[in-house]
């Protein structure tokens, strides 16, 4: 049993702990576009 | 008898099933690259070996959990383990590579040779088994004196978890492309506000 109950955590934890980082990575990242993107109108503006 | 432990195989082969998934469309992907030269084949094929990476991991360890009990060790040199931990090394290098070239264009033409050299280990994975004696069972494909047996009932339950974990697995791998594609538009606007500035 407890190896079982093991094998479930590693499962559920490695998958649940990699989307969780590639979830945060894909917020992050839209928003540090959409800066960028913002920040080169605002020079082509000037 | 393994008992309540047996459930680890209703992860354990679709986990390194979807494993086999991920280093094939590496696989293909650094071949279209290398013909194609396009970028977005560089996105797939890293996206692919990374998510491949995770899989082959976690089948690892699974096994390894199963193995304890069923063979009273959690690890032996048996031939399917260890082409295994090859391709897992093999895979874990394409990834170190990446990070060691700074040019794109350099870095996505040596990985996707590196890849289309690690990918052969994957169908050494799948034979070791048949090929040589091995404790690992062989559940499909088995010369029928060494055929494991198994009830439509857990036929039924173990095909319901392949089909979800591969759902589930692509998912993944379409939210790594994503990370990708976006990383890489950082990397160009940030170039292009450098090149802007006088």
């Amino acid at each position: 049993m407890t190896f079982l109950f093991l094998a479930y955590l590693v499962i559920f934890l490695g998958l649940f702990l990699y989307m969780a980082k590639l979830n945060a990575d894909l917020t992050g990242l839209k928003e540090e576009v959409e800066a960028l993107k913002g920040a080169s109108r605002q020079g082509e503006g000037r | 008898m393994l008992g309540e432990v047996q459930r680890i195989f209703y992860f354990h082969v679709p986990l390194a099933w979807n494993m086999f998934l991920a280093f094939f469309i590496a696989f293909i992907a650094s071949i279209l690259y290398l013909a194609t030269r396009k970028e977005r084949w560089d996105i797939w094929a890293v996206s692919a070996a990374e998510t491949g990476v995770v899989f082959a991991t976690l089948a690892t360890i699974t096994g390894s959990l199963w193995a304890r009990p069923a063979w009273g060790t959690y690890w032996t040199w048996d031939p399917r383990l260890t082409t295994m931990l090859i391709l897992w090394f093999l895979f874990v290098g394409y990834l170190l590579l990446r990070e060691f070239i700074d040019d794109p264009e350099r870095r996505a033409r040596v990985s996707a040779v590196v890849a289309i050299i690690a990918f052969l280990d994957v169908p050494l994975v799948f034979l070791s088994v048949r090929l040589w004696r091995s404790l690992h069972p062989v559940i499909f494909e088995a010369p029928k004196a060494e055929k494991v047996h198994l009830s439509p009932k857990i036929m039924a339950v173990f095909f319901f978890c392949l089909a979800v974990l591969t759902l589930l697995y692509l998912l993944i791998l379409l939210m790594r492309v994503e990370v990708e594609v976006l990383r890489r538009d950082v990397a160009h606007l940030k170039e292009r506000e450098k090149e802007a500035l006088p």
